[in-house]
């Protein structure tokens, strides 16, 4: 019992595991799929997606998911036939397949069907999925199901099956007769089409074409003309018993279907009848299944739970943190021995921090795909035409961050298809393409990744932004704002442009959601828009969430650490003339720049002696002073999260463990900056 | 009633006794250094480093609306999680940590408490021990008006 119950523990954890790697596969699938559509001809990706399919098929059956293993199964013979050049890709094809994906993930997710409703769904696309593989193409090989009778009581028959030209007419599907064969056992289908008619006679719902069937099946005669009762009007069956046992295992019969086949000859009883079983039918049969168990094994990664790997950057933060402190004693101790080993611990620290780091980021590439699907099916069910282009894929980012990136991202793709791109003829009109184009752009800057979305729609109005603006009182009436603060409107809580809400954006989540995610991995957006030319939404994001080069520096007594990727320029107080104090601007090589005395916002004691020093940081456009008591130096620092308590405090990002066990905040700066300066335009 | 036994931490505030479940509390500390953080609510003290975790310190006198507090050896930080959750850490000072003790919940009498100037003012009863009423403090509600 106990092994029993270790076992099932076993297998689950494999199921797991396989439903993990199923999702990469369909991942695959589906990259490959929208490269498939651009390029029906390319080799390279068509056998891509056959391995995808196989290996879905394979480890379904292994782990349990027989319908997804069957389902996938007949759509794998669609690409096997393309793959062969027997079945051309067409759109068809394509968006078949994109269905197949989505039912397939359904199948992961649910496992085996149970639901009769569910299950017939199954049978129905089954049978679409057939109809493709078959129409174009004269002959279908289906092979085996996996329950395939092969005890000796089951016997060989011929079925001539030739419908009439009238069978289509009344809905019947002559492949779901059959697949009603095929589930009695093993089957073989010679389809004729010998008498299909030259176009011009071609009657597009007549059918033209007949049908052979070696059926191997322990069932009776009155049961298979059971499959046909309710065509029995509509064409002739013969049903001939040739012999007992499999006679599709026996060499010469496969040979003389293949002529068949090639010849377009029908078969004829007294071809078959009298040919032998053959009796070494089970060794053949495993051959020919330990051929498609047999498949390519690389192992060039390895999977890891992220949990370790949080865990390991964890630790190595501790590390660095430890080795700073070590460092500190080392040269206070001054003994050269110790001194020399301090060095080498911090040489190799530094590697393994940069490792470890290294090991959490993923390509962006892995998120992109949901965007390409959601273009392509938003835009299909808009009525819309839209490329979606996508630039730095490999760019790789911490997967913390990608995972709070996947939402709003999708959030702002949905904004460029639903309200962004116009319609067709909507373009037309206004001299555009009627194709329009979402460019989806990441690149890194310093020590930040920049990601882009650019489409080329109708752009957002400014005034209309100001007015929506006045009239939900976030502003008032009488402040100018440039065009970059009234974008940034857009972000403030409570405001949506749209006025009804749709069916697709609009589900209540305004961009000021958008902007708190992106915020809360220490990341910005704003927004550019030109009307008639189209919208950019940019995000600047961290590469790494814990770990930034700063500037530390001291306010009243306590220490702060500015990120060195703000930071433009340092200026001793003597260089600076004060403008009015009153206006906090200042003077610096004969250019006025705004100003944030820290001691002020920090709520500290006001002192001005003249040793202060200001710290021009990057603002959006602009540059922005920072006035601090002291600069104490650069310093690499480990960031921590301030916990659930100090979330509130928006101009602190973090803390950091100094290497003598003393903390210094860091400070965000862009927050600092942009509550400061909403504080001049709120109303209240 | 079935006993229902649970352990208790009970500490001073203002020379009065009261009480946080144990199972919450991860560390008693020495009040000492910590590091204040700016514009935070008043009682909000700073935040102290604890094993490379940062964790904030928050003045349970000031938030009970003790007048004079008075920083002695006795002080101490009471370390709480209120769902177990390293983020969630928080510590409390406190006037001086008493014992630690077990008790049946039955035991427990309603809190007799007429909302003085305090911001906690919810309790999830008091039980005679010794000479003493100990207060026992709802830690939920506790950590609520620090995340408010």
């Amino acid at each position: 019992m106990f092994v029993y119950l270790m076992l099932e523990a076993m297998i689950d954890k494999f199921k797991v595991k396989f439903v993990e790697e199923s999702l990469d596969n369909i991942n695959d699938l589906e990259e490959a799929l929208l490269l498939l559509e651009k390029d029906t001809k390319n080799h390279e990706i068509i056998e891509r997606i056959f391995r995808a399919m196989h290996s879905l098929k394979g480890g379904g059956a292994m782990f349990g998911f027989n319908d997804l293993s069957e389902f996938t199964h007949h759509l794998e013979t669609i690409f096997d036939l393309v793959r062969n050049d027997k079945l051309q890709v067409d759109n068809t094809i394509i968006s078949l397949t994109f269905e197949a994906i989505d039912h397939i993930k359904h199948l992961l997710d649910r496992g085996d069907l149970v639901d009769p409703e569910e299950i017939k769904e199954q049978k129905d696309f089954i049978a679409r999925v057939q109809l493709v593989s078959e129409t174009n193409q004269e002959i279908t090989k289906v092979a085996e199901l996996p329950n395939v009778i092969t005890d000796d009581g089951s016997n060989t028959f011929l079925i001539n099956f030739k419908p009439n030209e009238e069978i289509l007419r009344n809905g019947t599907n002559p492949f779901y007769l059959l697949d009603d064969l095929h589930a009695m056992g093993n089957a073989q289908v010679l389809a004729f089409s010998s008498k299909v008619p030259g176009l011009e006679e071609l009657d597009p719902i007549g059918n033209y074409v007949e049908w052979q069937i070696v059926l191997n099946t322990s069932e009776s005669v009155n049961d298979i003309k059971d499959v046909f009762i309710f065509v029995e009007d509509e064409c002739s069956i013969d049903i001939t018993k040739l012999s007992a046992g499999n006679l599709l295992e026996n060499e010469d019969v496969k040979l003389i279907i293949s002529e068949a086949i090639d010849q377009q000859k029908p078969l004829l009883v007294d071809q078959l009848k009298g040919l032998s079983v053959p009796k070494n039918t089970e060794f053949t049969k495993s051959e020919s299944k330990k051929k498609v168990q047999l498949k390519e094994h690389k192992i060039s990664s390895i999977r890891v739970s992220s949990t370790k790997i949080d865990e390991l950057v964890n630790l190595v933060s501790e590390l660095v943190t430890i080795q700073a402190q070590l460092n500190l004693y080392a040269e206070k101790d001054g003994n050269a021995g110790i001194l020399s080993l301090a060095e080498n611990i911090q040489k190799l620290s530094r590697q393994l921090r940069d490792n470890a780091f290294e090991i959490s980021l993923i390509p962006l590439q892995s998120e992109l795909m949901r965007f390409q699907r959601l273009v392509r099916d938003l835009s299909k069910e808009l009525g819309k035409d839209i490329d979606f282009i996508i630039e730095g894929g490999d760019i790789e980012l911490d997967k913390n961050i990608i995972e709070h990136l996947t939402d709003p991202l999708l959030h702002i793709i949905r904004n460029s298809v639903d309200h962004g791109v116009e319609l067709p003829a909507e373009r037309i009109k206004a001299g555009k393409s009627p194709k329009g184009t979402i460019i989806f752009k990441a690149f890194y800057s310093g020590a930040s990744v920049i990601v882009k979305v650019l489409d080329d729609g109708r752009g957002i109005n400014p005034d209309q932004i100001v007015k929506k603006a006045i009239a939900k009182g976030l502003i008032d009436k009488n402040v100018e704002l440039s065009k970059k603060e009234i974008f940034d409107l857009v972000f403030l809580s409570g405001f949506s442009t749209k006025e009804q809400v749709s069916d697709v954006s609009g589900r209540g989540v305004g961009m000021d959601v958008v902007k708190k995610k992106i915020g809360e991995i220490r990341g910005e957006v704003s927004l550019d828009s030109e009307v008639g030319k189209g919208t950019t939404l940019t995000l600047e994001l961290p590469l790494t969430l814990s770990i930034i080069d700063g500037l530390l520096v001291k306010v009243a007594n306590n220490q702060y650490v500015i990120p060195i990727a703000n930071i433009e320029k340092i200026h001793a107080m003597d260089s600076v003339k004060f403008g009015s104090t009153f206006n906090h601007v200042v003077t610096i090589e004969e250019k006025q720049f705004p100003y944030i005395d820290l001691r002020e916002t920090f709520n500290e004691t006001a002192k001005k002696d003249g040793s202060e020093q200001l710290i021009l940081v990057k603002y959006e456009d602009r540059k922005v002073g920072l006035m601090v008591d002291q600069v104490i130096g650069e310093y690499q620092t480990v960031v921590k999260a301030m916990g659930r308590f100090l979330k509130k405090q928006e101009t602190i990002s973090g803390a950091s463990i100094m290497g003598d066990g003393t903390i210094s905040m860091v400070i965000d700066t862009n927050r600092l900056i942009h509550l400061n300066a909403m504080k001049k335009y709120r109303t209240s | 009633m079935k006993e229902q036994m649970t352990s208790l931490i009970s500490f001073y505030i203002n020379k009065e006794v009261f009480a946080f479940d144990t199972l919450k509390v991860r560390n008693i500390l020495e009040f000492g250094q910590y590091t204040n953080v700016p514009n935070v609510k008043e009682y909000l003290l700073g935040v102290i480093n604890l094993h490379g975790n940062i964790i904030p310190i928050a003045d349970l006198r000031v938030m009970m609306g003790v007048d004079v507090i008075e920083n002695t050896q006795d002080t101490a930080i009471i370390v709480v999680s209120d769902d177990g959750k390293t983020d969630s850490l928080i510590g409390f000072v406190v006037d001086g940590v008493k014992e630690v003790f077990d008790m049946d919940l039955a035991a427990l009498q309603e809190s007799v408490f007429n909302g003085n100037s305090g911001l906690i003012n919810t309790f999830i009863g008091s039980v005679y021990r010794g000479e003493d009423f100990i207060h026992v403090i709802d830690l939920v509600e506790c950590v609520q008006e620090v995340e408010k």
